[in-house]
């Protein structure tokens, strides 16, 4: 099936970052990296409120209308949640950067090593089940867009995506 | 020994050999093997002969942080004087000649080795987990003094081949002329090598700021002080990504309608049986309210009293009244006002300026 502003707007729309090495959106971010199509979709968009960017590898959809009061706290709060995972997770893999991989095995491995970060992520999470944890902070970072699940992998292993760029320029600016 | 019976050799120890490299203290070694220094005494226990190791490491694209690149100071020293040799001896030229081919040679193969091992040292600095950002820095940075030392080092090799050796002999030139496209490009592989791990030091330091920052921020988040991130975000919300994801499965709700309150009713009435309620009646005793008797001054009378009888002083004249009999100071007062103050009365009301005991205006009936 070929890929069109339609197929674009039904996956950026649901909230999601589509970056350049994400095998699930690859088709799509291939699209949008058409100088034509990007500028095309971006003027498709604009009509009904929405704008498209692209920058570091990745694409997204801003909304111009202002956010009403329970669309900013859910918004500041997926922001909130994804920094905090974030944290975690590099805190155990210092290292880890856009392109490369990471385990759930070796999540778990390394995180009982670490009394002191499981203390933080048990207040983090407000939770002391380390599976609940564990699954919360890979959810979060799924869904922000910053890890994707390799395929055959037993859903064990999981692709660093560019889009942690966005959250890392957020940091950046504060 | 030849060539053949030293890998049936090493085949027949494999065992041996893998246990020893795993770094097993074994003893029932091949003796053979011992002889020809293949397993090396060291610190009381056999090792693999570092020959043999850096040939294992290299066919299995291993590499070690610890690598020596050298600078092949020697080879540079022992090439020019055999050049000068050569040229000096007319009779023993083809032995020179030998030796000069060979030196190129093995200095052809250690540029290739080194090539590899290079790119073998900088893809691990990428996917190495094993120690944190700082150590892999500090390797990489002693890495690449390393390199650079080697790059001065073939470049210098390199100008030897291509000007110093050129012409000397067609053989040696036939040589170089095959070997110098791949040294150059060596040579270059050397630069991008550079630029790698410098891309890699300046990337690592660039992490270990992003991840002191997230740490931050998480705190931040965590004692509810992160007012800053809040304000960017509100700020920026526009410009920044979508996050109000759309559910899948939409669930709202309706109020029923009259028929579904109906079969809601009969449903109801089949699960619940009416209970009957007896309800307990009870004697309630209502107590019959006082009557009191009330006693309201006639004015009337005080006024006829007042009339036959004459006043100094009303109000005191109304205290005394029987009239007012067990009455509050304050009825005698409304009294004694009324007294004075109505108009039909006004032609016996005679003001007076003195006070009486109760500091009230002596006012006499006349």
């Amino acid at each position: 099936m070929g890929i069109g502003a339609k197929e674009c707007f039904s996956v950026l729309s649901s909230g999601i970052i589509v970056s350049i090495n994400s095998k699930e959106n690859r088709e799509i971010a291939h699209f949008l990296s058409i100088e034509d199509n990007f500028s095309e979709f971006d003027e498709t968009v604009s009509k009904i409120g929405f704008k498209l960017f692209g920058e570091n590898g990745y694409f997204y959809m801003s909304r111009q209308e202002n956010l009403s009061g329970v669309e900013l706290d859910r918004f500041i709060d997926r922001h909130r949640k994804v920094f905090q995972s974030l944290s975690v997770l590099k805190k155990l893999f210092p290292s880890l950067n856009q392109s490369q991989t990471v385990k759930k095995s070796d999540f778990t491995a390394k995180y009982k090593e670490n009394e002191d970060l499981q203390k933080m992520a048990e207040k983090i999470f407000k939770e002391s089940d380390f599976e609940n944890i564990k699954e919360n902070i890979f959810k979060v970072l799924q869904k922000g867009g910053v890890l994707e699940q390799i395929a055959n992998t037993q859903k064990d292993e999981y692709q660093v995506l560019n889009s942690i760029k966005y959250y890392m320029n957020i940091l950046e600016r504060i | 020994m030849k060539h053949k019976e030293l890998i049936e050799l090493l085949y027949r120890n494999r065992e041996q050999i893998v246990a020893i490299e795993k770094g097993e203290n074994r003893e029932d070694l091949n003796e053979e093997l011992i002889q020809a220094d293949f397993f090396v005494k060291f610190g009381g226990k056999f090792i693999l002969n570092d020959k043999y190791q850096d040939f294992v490491n290299f066919m299995l694209q291993r590499v070690d942080y610890g690598i020596i690149f050298g600078n092949y100071e020697n080879e540079h020293k022992e090439l020019i004087d055999l050049k000068n040799r050569f040229l000096k001896n007319d009779s023993n030229q083809d032995f020179y000649l030998n030796q000069i081919l060979k030196l190129i040679k093995n200095l052809f193969m250690r540029f290739r080795n080194r090539d590899k091992e290079i790119n073998l040292q900088v893809e691990k600095f990428d996917v190495d987990d094993r120690f944190d950002i700082d150590f892999m820095i500090e390797i990489a940075e002693n890495a690449l003094i390393k390199i650079r030392e080697f790059s001065i080092a073939s470049g210098k090799v390199g100008n030897l081949l291509r000007t110093d050796l050129k012409g000397l002999n067609q053989e040696i030139d036939q040589f170089l002329k095959s070997t110098n496209y791949e040294i150059s490009i060596f040579h270059d592989n050397i630069h991008k090598q550079i630029e790698r791990i410098l891309y890699f030091i300046l990337s690592g330091k660039d992490r270990i700021r992003e991840n002191k920052k997230l740490e931050n921020i998480s705190e931040l988040i965590l004692e509810d002080r992160d007012s800053d991130l809040e304000n960017y975000l509100i700020l920026k919300s526009n410009k920044l990504f979508f996050t109000i994801y759309q559910e899948k499965k939409l669930r709202y709700d309706v109020f029923p309608k009259e028929s579904e309150f109906d079969k809601l009713s009969e449903k109801l009435a089949k699960k619940l049986n009416l209970v009957e309620v007896k309800l307990e009646s009870k004697e309630v005793f209502l107590e019959k309210p006082k009557v009191e008797n009330i006693k309201i001054p006639n004015i009337d009378e005080v006024v006829q009293y007042l009339n036959q009888n004459g006043s100094d002083d009303i109000f005191t004249s109304i205290a005394n009244h029987q009239e007012l009999e067990n009455s509050s100071q304050n009825d005698i007062f409304k009294m004694f006002f009324k007294v004075v103050t109505y108009k039909k009365y006004q032609k016996h009301i005679k003001l007076t300026e003195q006070a009486n005991n109760q500091n009230i205006r002596i006012i006499k009936w006349a």
